[in-house]
This record gives structure tokens, C-alpha cells and sequence, in this order.
């Protein structure tokens, strides 16, 4: 019976220790937290950096990767959700134009976006 | 087998087993991270992106917010690459200024950031932070270089002289050509420093050196085309210095700030001398604004060309040298 009380002790103790280990000293997606795992609205503000960096460095290679690492799917999902979601809210032109632009390059804009589009063409 | 042994058996499968639940059965998985605990590369990533969208859009603000809890040295290093390659890239000088600005908030040092930092883009910083004194190398005037209208060549080699004439250099501004140096190169340039005489205080004593002018627009059109390039893009060479590629059969007007007005110096690249292979001519011009300058000549009144002497010599290597004994500065240039 003590031997049995032990054995049960030493398996929760190990069990507690692995949880420590596993959990929070050693976990094993450390190295590998991605803006999927972001809160919502810093997944939003992910989408406008993108689209500003598009802007800024004109590589939609660049820009795919990242949208790519939101791991969405379809991976443009987030970025055309959102921009429909602004343009109904009625967000500033300043907002939206980039990432309509970046729908664009990425040949998944829709209507609702053709009007700021035309505007940034003006 | 006594109790410590099998508590130490059960302790070793708890373990064992436990660590394949959580590592692999059930690994830690995030919701509703934010920027500073994601993955080194995501990290760096979303400094990139701050740093490019800061340099567009210019709000400190929102920057902040945006970079707030990731670590101070790592935006600094993220943002200094970044000033690297909109530099390397030609990006206007308006959002370079932001990026360095950006950069030395978060304690990024070197002459790149030092350089951008220092024009206008420093407003960009918040009030609080205080730019420290761009360091600029002093540079010794030598009794050579007194300014002297009209100098005469004094050509050493005969066959140099003679196979190596000196493009007329005009000026129409306070800008003088002080200096111009040639050689031979099989891909030619046009280099150019733009500097200043100033008067600086070291130790009590007042001393007369060079600043080089970095973020200046230097412009070279030619007949169907132009290029511009900023001085201070390559900070190692000289605050002021910036160079373009320049090829034969094509005439050049070089200008500085604004391709308009009357040229600085109109140019030509020429085949090098045969005596020294085959090549083009390349130029390194040193350019000095004066302290005060006068209005620059917008109509056509005659300004009389001013022509740079230069000294030729012929080097045993590849090379054709005119080092410039004197500077042409207009008499109605203020002096130093």
C-alpha cells in the first residue's frame, strides 16, 4: 500500500513537473508564434502595415508572404474582409485606399472597392 | 524495491509521459498575442513594416503605439536597415529624414542616421528627444585652396596637357567649383563633394574647416533624360558626396537643389588619353557653397565663365590625374 501511494505520488509529481517543463520553461512552439495566433485588432493593424510596406517597397512577393503568415484561407481572406468591412463602416479614404490597392496587386479587389481605387488613379 | 525507488520509477513515467501530452498530445498554443511575443522574424517583420508605414505616412503617435514593449535595440537595428536600403534605393529625402528619425529615438547611432537625422526630418522626432550634434569631419583649409579668379594652368607634362583638356566650368551661383580631380576608368562617373567653410571653435581657438552638406539635391539632365542623387547617401565617402554613372556621347548640365537656371558646369565624358589605355574620364568635382550666399541667377545675364585651372600629371599606372591648384569663386561671391 505505501509502495502503491509512491508510485501514485512520483507519476502526479512527474506529471506536474512535464506540465512546468512542457508548458511554460520549454514550450515547444516557442520559436514559432505567428500573427495568426494575434489578437484580432492587431491583425487588422498587421493588414495596414502590409499594405503601407506594399506601398512603401512595391514587392507584392513580400506582401504575399506576409499575408501568407496570418494563416488564413484563402490567405487574402483577412485582407479583403477587412477592407469591405472599412468601406462599410465608412473609414477614411486614407485607410482603405492602400489596402484596396493592395487587393489590387493581389487581383482580388471587388466592386465595393472600385471607387477608392479610381480615386487613388486620380 | 523500496518506496523511494518506486516513487522515483513513478516520478520518471509522470515525467515522460507528461512531457509527450504537453510537447505533442497538447503543445501551448497562443490566442490573442500581440507583436512583442511573436517570433523573432514576425517581430523584425512588424518593425519593417512600422518603420516603411512611419516613413509615409510620419505619425509619431501611432508609431509608438505600434512599437510599444519590443525591445529598444531591435528597433533601432530593424530601422537603421531600413534606412539603408531606402537610402541604397533613392528614397526622397523626406522619408529618409523620418526613418533615421525614427531610428535615433530608439538609440540607433552611426553616421548614416546621424546624417539623415540632422535635416528637417529631426521635427519629426518627439519634443522630448534632443538630437545629439551630427559629427562632421573638419577638414583643414590649406593656403592652396584660397579662392583666386582667372587662374592660370600649369600643365607638368606637355603630352598630358595636350591630350587632357579641362571641359570651361561655369558658375552662376554661389556654388564654386573649387577642385576637380580626373581619372581613368573603364566605367566613367561623375562624383561630386558639396562642402562649406565654416568657422568652428575648437578648445577657444577659432579654426576654419570643411563641413561636408549632406541631403542636398545634385541634378544631372542631359537631352532626353535626368538623374538626381542626394548627397550624404554614403556617409564613409563624405557627408557631401554623391556620384552618378555617366556615359559618353551624351552632353551633361550638372545642378544643384533644382535642375533649373543656368548650370553649375556643363560636361562631356571623354575617351582617356591614349597614353593612358583605354577608358573614359571619370570627375570627382569639390563643390563650396559659400557661407552667404547671393540669390541665384535666374535670368540670362551674362555671368563670365570662370574656368578651373587643373594641374595634369600623368601617373606610371592608369591614371590621369589634375589635381586643381586654385578655386574659381565669381568677385561678386562673398568670400569665406
Amino acid at each position: 500500500m505505501k509502495r502503491l501511494l509512491a508510485f501514485l505520488v512520483g507519476i502526479a509529481a512527474g506529471i506536474g513537473l512535464a506540465m512546468l517543463i512542457g508548458w511554460v520553461l520549454f514550450p515547444l512552439d516557442r520559436q514559432e508564434i505567428t500573427p495568426a495566433s494575434m489578437r484580432a485588432d492587431y491583425q487588422a493593424e498587421y493588414l495596414r502595415l502590409v499594405a503601407a510596406a506594399y506601398q512603401a517597397e512595391g514587392d507584392i512577393a513580400v506582401a504575399d508572404l506576409r499575408l501568407r503568415a496570418l494563416g488564413a484561407s484563402p490567405y487574402t481572406a483577412p485582407l479583403v474582409v477587412l477592407t469591405e468591412r472599412w468601406i462599410q463602416e465608412g473609414r477614411s479614404t486614407d485607410l482603405v485606399t492602400p489596402l484596396a490597392l493592395l487587393a489590387l496587386a493581389l487581383e482580388v479587389d471587388s466592386p465595393a472597392m472600385a471607387p477608392y481605387l479610381a480615386r487613388s488613379r486620380e | 524495491m523500496r518506496s523511494w525507488g518506486v516513487l522515483i520509477v513513478g516520478l520518471l513515467l509522470g515525467l515522460v509521459g507528461g512531457l509527450i501530452f504537453t510537447w505533442f498530445v497538447m503543445p501551448l498554443r497562443y490566442f490573442d498575442t500581440y507583436p512583442p511575443m511573436m517570433a523573432a522574424r514576425y517581430r523584425q517583420d512588424w518593425i519593417r513594416m512600422a518603420t516603411w508605414s512611419y516613413g509615409l505616412d510620419g505619425n509619431w503617435e501611432r508609431t509608438q503605439t505600434r512599437l510599444l514593449n519590443l525591445p529598444p535595440s531591435e528597433i533601432a537595428a530593424v530601422s537603421t536597415e531600413a534606412l539603408e536600403r531606402a537610402a541604397a534605393e533613392g528614397r526622397p529625402a523626406e522619408i529618409l529624414q523620418r526613418i533615421a528619425g525614427l531610428a535615433l529615438a530608439y538609440g540607433a547611432s552611426g553616421p548614416g542616421v546621424s546624417v539623415y537625422a540632422e535635416g528637417d526630418g529631426a521635427l519629426a522626432l518627439p519634443a522630448t528627444e534632443q538630437l545629439p550634434s551630427p559629427t562632421v569631419p573638419l577638414v583643414e583649409l590649406s593656403p592652396t585652396e584660397t579662392a583666386t579668379p582667372r587662374p592660370q594652368p600649369t600643365p607638368r607634362s606637355a603630352a598630358a596637357a595636350g591630350t587632357a583638356t579641362p571641359p570651361a566650368l561655369t558658375m552662376t551661383d554661389p556654388i564654386s567649383i573649387v577642385s576637380q580631380t580626373l581619372t581613368c576608368e573603364l566605367e566613367p562617373i561623375l562624383a561630386i563633394s558639396l562642402e562649406m567653410s565654416q568657422t568652428v571653435s575648437i578648445r577657444g581657438r577659432e579654426t576654419q574647416g570643411l563641413v561636408g552638406l549632406p541631403m542636398r539635391e545634385i541634378w544631372l539632365i542631359w537631352d532626353d533624360g535626368a538623374d538626381r542623387a542626394i548627397t550624404g547617401l554614403r556617409p564613409q565617402k563624405g557627408l557631401g558626396y554623391a556620384d552618378f554613372a555617366v556615359v559618353p556621347d551624351r552632353t551633361y548640365n550638372l545642378y544643384i537643389d533644382s535642375p533649373s537656371g543656368r548650370p553649375i558646369l556643363t560636361l562631356q565624358v571623354e575617351p582617356c588619353p591614349p597614353a593612358e589605355g583605354t577608358g573614359w574620364v571619370s570627375r570627382m568635382l569639390i563643390l563650396r557653397e559659400a557661407l552667404d550666399p547671393l540669390p541665384r541667377t535666374t535670368g540670362d545675364s551674362p555671368v563670365p565663365p570662370l574656368t578651373v585651372s587643373e594641374t595634369l600629371t600623368l601617373s606610371p599606372t592608369l591614371r590621369v590625374l589634375a589635381t586643381p591648384s586654385v578655386s574659381a569663386t565669381p568677385s561678386s561671391t562673398p568670400s569665406d
